[in-house]
């Protein structure tokens, strides 16, 4: 079943045609790879879906619904969470702290209710805990819960960014370059993540992605993008040996 | 160095996390109550205005320290406060009434300052509060059938029924009071959702709206917060000095309120009330030193001016934690002791700082 689709999007900055006509779609429980050079466009496509951007051209519908022109902060409620290709952390929070913003969109109580600090916010807030608890269990992040971000490794950074966006229960995750900036043992253990969350959470996962070992591992298809356009979608040993694939990377 | 086992994930959101803590607050707490028996009126009406100060420095710090905006201008709500409670009172409303009244008027002016700013942020931000606060001082100075011109009001007493504010102790009661209203109310919000929603948008406003946070909503509902509390210690302001004037409510005392939290310490309501105590304090400083240093105190303005202005530069570059920050330095020196190392608190900068979209 077909949980997200983009249909002929366009977005272009002064002169540069960004994103060109891009269409594809994602089945529910898939791991969605979008690979190509640098400047292609793959997280102008992101930043397009998360509405930080307005779209030229182009519809984009989540769960049979057009998210084309949906508020910036309605997207994650709906059920699309994210996280940054140059890490968003609150730097002057803890771990802790910073999961627990991402359970912003889900129950709340009420700005009086939390003004007195009542029992059913008390309740909601320890219900944020378990929830964020688990996220903290299943991440490893246990030693680093009430750290404060900012004076953490790029590593755990980059995993905590993924806690946060899997606290606010999404329905699709979306990755921009999730391995980046890390060595190969966290490599291995993201690339058993991602298959947790698919596998363990029912999260589709989109992911924008380098490494093409971490690709070929986890992916169930991968679209290649360059100058904005789409090059070809296919299983992930397809589009390696596609020779338009690798005209892109090498011919620059 | 004290670790606490924990149980429940209810300790966490605790008010005092642990036992010691409820303890040294019980101390002051009881320090606090039994300061009219020790101290006499002088020194009462100084502890009143710390209150005072406080009550505006929680509002000040929601918006600065834990929201991360700008405001130049909250002499204006201090000022609608105060003019508020002074005219209601005039009309013959009773303290109870007055008082919220006062409070929500300077919030209403805080909703419409945010409204109208809502594009802006950063330093022409600042310059639009600055603006509305000068907006506000002109009308408070022209409209002289409501507010008296430059000739200003009197305030009468606080009354409830049949008891009367009339003595330095009970007043000083009151305004403690509220200041102990406004923390809870801060801790509870800062503890809840929208504090959290609140230190979202001041560390990236970017991955806040893509948690569900509307950015402009919680700026808007932060500044509202924030000109209702410091709106209501400007109705307390104005019965502190009984007779106001616009000229107490310049750019001066916007300027106070920001060294206020800044020395304080941004993002602690600690710091909202050690701010508090310096701000009161600094005055007496500057005038021993203005006798120390023979300056003739036709330089007043200008030397307050400058000390405030220099406090929050040298506070900027060399504690940017403040007062708070200094005493968890000083606290954690002691309970570690002899294993401080002196980078303990630097950040480590592991990380490339990361792009803005904006
Ligand atoms: N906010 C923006 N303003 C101007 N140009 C942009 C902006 N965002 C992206 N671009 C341009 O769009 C193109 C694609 O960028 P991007 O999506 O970041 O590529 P990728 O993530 O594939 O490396 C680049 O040429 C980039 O300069
Ligand atoms: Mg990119």
């Amino acid at each position: 079943m077909t949980l997200f689709e983009v249909r002929n999007l366009g977005r272009s900055f002064g002169g540069i045609q960004a994103v060109r006509d891009v269409s594809l779609s994602v089945a529910e429980g898939e791991i969605f790879s979008i690979i190509g050079p640098n400047g292609a466009g793959k997280t102008t496509l992101f930043n397009l879906v998360s509405r930080l951007y307005d779209a030229d051209s182009g519809q984009i519908v989540f769960a049979g619904r057009d998210i084309t022109r949906l508020a910036p902060h309605r997207v994650v409620e709906l059920g699309i969470a994210r996280t940054f290709q140059n890490i968003e952390l609150f730097e002057n929070s803890s771990v802790l702290h910073n999961l627990l913003v991402g359970r912003h969109c889900r129950a709340s109580t009420g700005f009086l209710s939390e003004l007195l600090f009542t029992q059913a916010n008390r309740r909601v807030e320890i219900e944020h805990r378990e929830k964020v608890e688990g996220i903290i269990e299943l991440l490893d992040l246990q030693a680093h819960r009430n750290a404060p971000v900012g004076g953490l490794a790029y590593g755990i950074r980059k995993v905590v960014e993924l806690g946060r966006a899997l606290a606010a229960e999404p329905r699709l995750i979306l990755l921009d370059e999730p391995s980046s900036g890390l060595n190969a043992e966290e490599t291995e253990d993201l690339a058993f993540w991602i298959q947790d969350i698919r596998d363990d959470l029912g999260i589709t996962v989109m992911m924008i992605e380098h490494d093409m070992g971490l690709v070929n591992m986890v992916s169930n298809r991968v679209l290649a993008l360059d100058r904005g356009q789409v090059l070809a979608v296919g299983k992930p040993a397809e589009i390696m040996e596609n020779p338009r694939v690798i005209n892109a990377y090498l011919g620059g | 160095m004290h670790v606490p086992m924990q149980t429940s994930y209810d300790e966490d959101i605790r008010l005092f996390r642990h036992r010691v803590a409820a303890l040294w607050y019980a101390l002051l707490a009881a320090a606090v109550l039994a300061a009219p028996a020790i101290l006499g009126d002088y020194h009462l009406l100084q502890l009143s205005l710390v209150a005072i100060y406080a009550i505006a420095g929680v509002g000040v710090m929601l918006l600065v320290g834990y929201a991360g905006q700008i405001s130049l201008g909250h002499a204006a709500f201090l000022a609608a406060g105060a003019y508020g409670e002074a005219i209601l009172r005039a009309e013959g409303w009773p303290f109870l009434l007055s008082l919220p009244a006062a409070g929500a008027a300077a919030g209403l002016l805080g909703l419409v300052l945010a409204l109208s700013t809502s594009r802006l942020a950063g330093l022409y931000l600042a310059i639009a509060t600055l603006a509305f606060a000068f907006i506000v001082e002109e009308v408070l100075t022209r409209w002289e059938t409501l507010t008296g011109g430059s000739f200003g009001l009197m305030v009468g007493r606080i009354t409830f029924g049949q008891v009367t504010i009339d003595a330095e102790w009970k007043f000083y009661y009151l305004a403690v009071g509220l200041l102990v209203l406004a923390l809870l109310g801060a801790l509870n919000l800062l503890r809840s959702r929208t504090g959290r929603a609140l230190t979202a948008i001041r560390d990236s406003e970017i991955s806040a709206q893509s948690l569900g946070v509307h950015p402009a909503r919680y700026k808007a509902l932060v500044l509202t917060i924030s000109a209702t509390l410091t709106g209501v210690a400007g109705a307390l302001y104005a019965h502190r000095i009984q007779f106001i004037t616009p000229d107490q409510f310049t750019i001066l005392m916007s300027v106070e309120l920001l060294v206020l939290v800044v020395v304080g310490g941004l993002g602690s309501l600690h710091g909202a009330v050690l701010g508090a105590i310096f701000i009161v304090v600094l005055p007496q400083i500057i005038v021993m030193l203005r006798d120390a240093f023979a300056i003739s105190s036709a330089y007043q303005a200008g030397l307050d001016a400058g000390v405030y202005g220099l406090l929050m530069v040298l506070f900027m570059l060399y504690e940017p934690r403040g007062l708070h920050g200094r005493w968890v330095k000083v606290k954690l020196y002691l309970d570690i002791f002899p294993y401080y190392r002196k980078a303990t608190f630097r950040r480590q900068r592991l990380f490339q700082k990361s792009e803005r979209l904006r």
